[in-house]
């Protein structure tokens, strides 16, 4: 490997980008019109237009994309997380072209895209699922039948879903019929396929995922876990590991499963297998398989964190058809790690994303932390992409020490001219619940359903406003002004034209 | 000196006087500081607190600020504060009472549901913006009728743009819903 084409934008494609300059591969970057000015771009050896802003046009682009990936002379081809990085004709397309999918074999990713014959196939290989339907019958009155028999509340999925789409609970069985219908029309406006499938819904749960990795040797290996509950409108905002409810014992129970779902879909690369935890009173637990992210997960750094292992190096190095370098009984976790992501979204009013020029953007520093963003002070964050602006990764030795410690970068991560998260990051950190580990995929709706910024404002913040304002006058761009009305730039009465005075 | 601002609904003022190379400023509150004051390359505030002109300071702080279009923002421990002259407000009441809807934010118009000349109750969905994933549908403040639409499905729109105007059926009150 010694072109690598990014096809991604943002944090994602930075974090790739260094990399390949850590490797001696020449990383290639592509983007939108939107995007000329983006930081990925700014850093990259070679970057190539790939169509306008929309991303329909651009990062989903697949003829653009393998057109830039030929002029580039690129020898392989990273897909990031999102736009094409989960398409198996995508992967199949690389292949074809004889570039080197950083990824999983394209028959892996269509097999574990499709719910249903996921499902099917774990569930054969004796990994827990949710109790349910995944029928090929999808008949009304089948349907209806088996909604009868799992009971309710029940979830309805569509096969080929991703995002919540398609997704439906019914809380009672007259509700059935209309979830269901919905839920058709959903699925085949959003992937051309209405197939469904029925299951408990469990709820309260949390949401515990596993990294596994696969080699072309047939080797696969787990990397441990990462909690991922505190999810809004299932938007992972916050991850950590080790998840404060396993047990070592249900650990191990859910790794091996997880290395197993690897082995049952020949996985090859960097994966995840989410589960289900259904919480139980008396400790006895119980977990479910979901369905397998084939790609590079958002929070992929919590587990670099407490392994010490670069997933990205690793998966250049597999795709390259190198060995895994470990057993898995040489991969060792320690500490604790935590990431949250900063979404450019307006908390106070819906979480409407909220775009504009960073007119201040400064990232926390220190031991144990870690910033991966994909912009910089002046970055236009534009409407078309995910509000993901950055994400901000720490590590203690134990969770309490983590939390300080994020708490205290937080604290200390500047973003102006757009609004975001970082408030409310700050105040679910701080909650009680959060802060005894007691997390579920309803967190946020049980304790935050509404949430407002706080409204007065601390003293410390009036008095930096006083400093502004009295030190306006000696500003390069009021001092003209102020100088050439009477020669007194440091007047007290000069206040930068900006306020009014009273 | 008098300085006031505008934070959010509030009107804040406070009192500063200088006082050789201090300030003090009289707070909301009604507690007094002195304080001294400069500025970092970078837009940040060096803000020190003190006891007595010359004296060490009791506490210092740094506020990394920026002047935008929406105000003077200042990010404080995690906190964006934004504030505006309080001369320059725009009265945000009464505008979000009129009949002239905006967009609420810059993006794509997903759906236009009404036409002219139709009518509406309140809260009756109007228009659907579509940016990054996220819908926000426009609704009618009151119960009225549909005077004009400036959009069309697919259009871009910027934040504040006027999308559909409306007028009140007569005898309803043009302050009924405030919109959230």
């Amino acid at each position: 490997m010694r072109r690598l084409l990014i096809a991604n934008r943002g944090e994602i494609a930075v974090r790739i980008l260094r990399a390949c300059r850590e490797t001696d591969v020449v990383p290639i970057a592509v983007y939108s019109e939107a995007d000329r000015d983006a930081l990925h771009v700014a850093l990259a050896d070679v970057a190539y237009l790939i169509g306008p802003a929309p991303a329909s046009e651009s990062y989903l682009n697949i003829p653009a994309i393998l057109e830039a990936a030929r002029q580039a002379k690129a020898d392989a081809l990273h897909p990031g997380y999102g736009f094409l990085s989960e398409n198996p004709d995508f992967a199949q397309a690389c292949a074809d072209a004889g570039i080197t999918f950083v990824g999983p074999p394209a028959p892996v990713i269509r097999l574990l895209g499709d719910k249903i014959a996921a499902k099917q196939r774990m569930a054969a290989a004796g990994v827990p699922v949710v109790p349910g339907y995944e029928g090929e019958d999808q008949s009304d009155r089948r349907l209806r039948r088996e909604a009868k028999q799992i009971g309710t509340p029940l979830l309805i999925k569509a096969a080929a879903g991703g995002g919540g789409r398609g997704m439906r609970v019914v809380q009672a069985m007259e509700e059935f019929e209309g979830a269901a219908e919905e839920a058709r029309r959903e699925a085949r406006a959003a992937f051309g396929d209405d197939r469904l499938l029925l299951e408990r819904y469990i709820a309260p749960a949390r949401h515990v995922e596993f990294q596994i990795f696969g080699d072309t040797q047939g080797q696969s290996v787990h990397l441990f876990e990462r909690e991922c509950s505190i999810q809004r409108r299932h938007q992972k905002i916050i991850e950590e590991s080790p998840s404060p409810i396993l047990t070592p014992e249900l650990r191990a129970r859910m790794a091996r499963a997880a290395v197993r779902v690897g082995e049952a879909a020949g996985y090859v690369n960097a994966g995840t297998v989410e589960f289900l935890v259904e919480e139980r009173p008396d400790g006895d637990h119980r977990f479910y398989f979901l369905e397998v992210n084939t790609r590079l997960q958002v929070e992929h750094p919590v587990t670099e964190a407490i392994t010490g292992i670069d997933l990205v190096r690793l998966q250049l190095q597999v795709a390259e058809g190198k060995p895994l370098p470990f057993t898995q009984e040489e991969i060792a976790a320690s500490g604790h790690a935590m990431e949250v992501r900063i979404y450019a979204e307006n908390a106070a009013a819906g979480f409407l994303p909220s775009v504009g020029r960073l007119a201040q953007w400064l990232e926390p520093t220190g031991p144990g932390i870690r910033v991966d963003s994909g912009v910089a002070r002046g970055s236009e964050v534009t409407p078309y992409y995910d509000p993901m602006l950055a994400k901000l990764i720490v590590r203690g030795a134990n969770r309490a020490e983590t939390l300080a410690r994020m708490e205290q970068a937080l604290q200390n991560f500047h973003a102006l001219g757009v609004q975001t998260n970082i408030a409310y990051l700050l105040a679910i950190l701080r909650h009680p619940a959060f802060r005894a580990g007691e997390l579920s995929t309803r967190f946020l709706d049980a304790h935050f359903a509404g949430w407002k910024p706080p409204q007065e404002i601390p003293n410390a913040a009036l008095l930096a406003l006083a400093a502004e304002a009295v030190t306006a006058s000696k500003s390069p761009r009021a001092a003209p002004a102020a100088a050439a009305t009477d020669g007194d730039v440091f007047s007290p009465w000069r206040t930068g034209g900006a306020w009014r005075n009273v | 000196m008098r300085l006031s601002f505008q934070y959010g609904e509030d009107l804040i003022a406070l009192d500063v006087e200088p006082d050789g190379d201090t300030w003090r400023v009289r707070l909301p509150d009604g507690t007094e500081q002195r304080l001294r004051a400069c500025r970092l390359p970078g837009d940040i505030l060096q803000v020190e607190t003190i006891e007595a002109e010359g004296a060490s300071p009791v506490h210092a702080f740094r506020v990394p600020f920026a002047q935008t279009e929406n105000g003077l923002e200042l990010s404080l421990a995690g906190n964006a504060y934004i504030f505006t002259p309080a001369s320059e407000r725009p009265s945000g009441r009464h505008r979000a009472a009129s009949g002239n809807l905006t967009a609420p934010m810059v993006g794509t118009v997903v759906d236009v549901l009404v036409r002219e000349g139709e009518m509406v109750e309140a809260y009756q969905p109007l228009v659907i913006v579509e940016a990054m994933k996220v819908m926000a549908t426009v609704e009618a403040p009151f119960a009225g009728t549909v005077q004009a639409v400036h959009v069309e499905k697919g259009q871009r729109v910027a934040h504040g743009a006027s999308v559909v105007e409306i007028a009140p059926v007569s005898g309803e009150s043009e302050n009924v819903a405030l919109t959230p």
